[in-house]
């Protein structure tokens, strides 16, 4: 079965750095990947890499077998969906206005008969119905980051990336953000999150992608990937791996 | 969604019954008095339909045909051409204090114009002017394009102090053309800059309402795009929008609106900023509601802002682009400071 997404040796370069160095990895339908790393390692930049944002110095992406650069704009926005970290709107949109603009790439097609439906169901998924008349230029941080995900999902891809979701966000829109990928991730789609909170990432990702300096210094199961041996080398601090008594999945914890 | 439908449809019904009324009044007003009446019977039996309102005299018909039905149509055309020019300039700079005037695309134009003026004195044709007006207004353009942007976005301070250089520059340019031309040409710089739509001819018209419906007809095309550049470049590239050629294609339009405008009417600066603004307040940010709106909007406030340059002094005419100045520099003040405290600096 083809890869929702496939990077071979994908490398960016910009200003002379390389920002993403020779990273290969494959994204399946049905799957949540969590892509980590420390601050600056490239994990933002090898999304937008994946998303066809940025230009590659080097590598191949496919999108469901085709490389990014056959995809038009009209089909490869119907394809995958992107939540970049600045939640800005220029001007006073209400929040149901901008879900709707999440549905515009379906414009003229036969799907676009369910926005109305599409655009309820994403407001009520992400958790902001109740400020579905609120202008956005109104909301807090972390509301703004939930309507910019309900616009995501009423854009309806089968690839949907996410960068940095719940980092604005409290512990229980966190938990909530995560299984809400999940949820996407068991319908069918392909998810990729970068995330910080290794604990977080444990508990709901299938796989692990972890970026150290630009290069992929791991690739697993959360088990596999987040053991003391890989992560403290990449963040340059003492970690401790416990098991939640209840999951016995890994909690990753600094060692202080 | 469908509230804000409505009050569209409510608020565009509005404009174009204040627009009638004002047409009617423009047209009625002035040295020779004329009713309303007469006004509408000339209009009418002008395109074949005689009425019992046709002026009786020959005199007010020629007057109506001649000098104030053009005009008024000039009046409407401009105004329109403005405020969506202005709306457009808004969407694709993200930021509700673009407008041309403000950031130099009118003096742009001024200097092409003033350049047609001095060098061309000998060709001297209204449409030279023109045309120099509109090239001066597409490089302006093109130059706050290139000079405000930045990593992909434009902040306020960088377009205010863009618009501060390039109406230096212009300025500059314009007083060297003055010191270099001869009277007449000065007189004739000096009153272009002002604004007036006074001695509006046909063939102006006609070119105007060419480029104005041409401008407008796109950018309502554009206008669920301009929607999806609010949410940022980025954002509205994964929406399957060509971001890059969407605003190339738009600062032609707006190039294409000001330059229009600008050309014979001269300098009316604001309408762009407060026109736009104003509906936003009233229909909220979505363009297709927007842009329309703004089009009417336009064409009210310059038919009735012509009627009081007409009107306010007895015996002379005040120039039009003076009176957008006085309402429009204060409003512009106020925008700054709301904006200003909204979001807690100047970026």
């Amino acid at each position: 079965m083809t890869a929702a997404i496939h990077a071979r040796d994908v490398t960016v370069r910009a200003g002379g750095a390389t920002l993403v160095d020779q990273v290969t990895l494959d994204v399946r339908h049905g799957e949540l990947l969590a892509l980590m790393g420390p601050n600056g390692a490239g994990k933002s930049t090898l999304l937008s890499a994946l998303s066809g944002e940025r230009d590659l110095a080097g590598g191949l992406v496919e999108l469901d077998g085709r490389p990014l650069s056959a995809w038009a704009p009209g089909p490869l926005a119907r394809e995958r969906a992107v939540l970049t970290q600045d939640n800005q709107v220029a001007f006073a949109f209400t929040v149901r206005e901008v879900v709707a603009m999440g549905r515009s790439p379906w414009r003229a097609r036969p799907e676009a008969e369910d926005d109305d439906a599409v655009i309820a169901e994403s407001l009520a998924r992400a958790d902001v119905a109740h400020l579905a008349e609120r202008a956005f230029t109104s909301l807090s941080g972390g509301e703004r980051a939930r309507v910019s995900l309900a616009r995501v999902l009423a854009q309806r891809t089968p690839v949907v990336m996410l960068d940095e979701p719940t980092a604005a966000l409290d512990i229980r829109h966190q938990e909530e953000v995560f299984a809400l990928a999940r949820e996407l991730a068991r319908g069918g789609s392909a998810v990729v999150v970068v995330v910080h909170d290794l604990s977080l990432a444990a508990a709901y990702s299938d796989r692990i992608a972890v970026l150290d300096r630009a290069r992929l210094a791991g690739l697993g199961s959360p088990r596999e990937v987040l053991v003391p041996e890989l992560l403290e080398p990449v963040y340059g601090l003492g970690v401790r791996v416990i098991e939640d008594p209840d999951t016995g999945l890994p909690v990753v914890l600094p060692k202080r | 969604m469908s509230a804000r439908i409505r009050r569209a449809v409510v608020v565009c019904a509005a404009l174009g019954v204040a627009l009638v009324a004002g047409v009617l009044v423009s047209a009625a007003v002035g040295q020779l008095a004329i009713s309303p009446a007469e006004v509408v019977g000339a209009a009418l039996e002008g395109v074949g339909l005689p009425t019992a309102w046709a002026p009786v005299d020959d005199v007010t018909t020629q007057a109506l045909w001649q000098i104030r039905f053009p005009r008024v149509a000039m009046s409407v055309l401009v105004g329109a051409a403005l405020a969506v020019a202005g709306a457009v300039m808004q969407a694709i700079f993200g930021n509700p204090l673009a407008e041309p005037g403000v950031v130099g695309v009118s003096s742009g134009a001024a200097l092409g114009a003033a350049l047609a003026i001095v060098t061309g004195a000998a060709l001297g044709s209204v449409a030279s002017v023109a045309g120099f007006a509109f090239a001066g207004g597409v490089g302006v353009t093109l130059l706050v394009y290139a000079m405000a942007r930045a990593n992909g976005r434009t902040e306020v301070v960088t377009l205010l102090l863009t618009g501060i250089a390039v109406n230096a520059f212009a300025g500059a340019g314009l007083a060297l053309l003055l010191f270099v031309g001869d009277s007449a040409a000065r007189e004739q710089i000096v009153f272009w800059q002002l604004g007036s739509l006074n001695g509006t001819r046909w063939p102006e018209v006609a070119v105007v309402a060419v480029l104005a419906a041409a401008g407008v007809a796109v950018a309502l095309v554009l206008a669920p795009r301009y929607d999806l550049l609010a949410l940022g470049e980025r954002t509205a590239s994964h929406l399957g929008v060509r971001v890059e050629r969407l605003r190339i294609v738009s600062i032609l339009v707006v190039a294409v609106l000001t330059g229009a405008a600008v050309a014979y009417a001269g300098i009316i600066s604001f309408v762009g900023l407060v026109v736009p603004h104003l509906m936003r307040l009233v229909l909220g940010p979505a363009h297709r509601a927007l842009l329309g709106a703004s089009a009417l909007g336009g064409a009210v406030l310059l038919t009735y802002a012509d009627v009081a340059a007409r009107t306010l002094v007895t015996g002379a005419e005040l120039p039009i682009g003076l009176l957008t100045s006085l309402v429009g520099g204060p409003f512009f003040f106020w925008l700054l400071r709301r904006q200003r405290t909204r979001s807690g600096g100047w970026a």
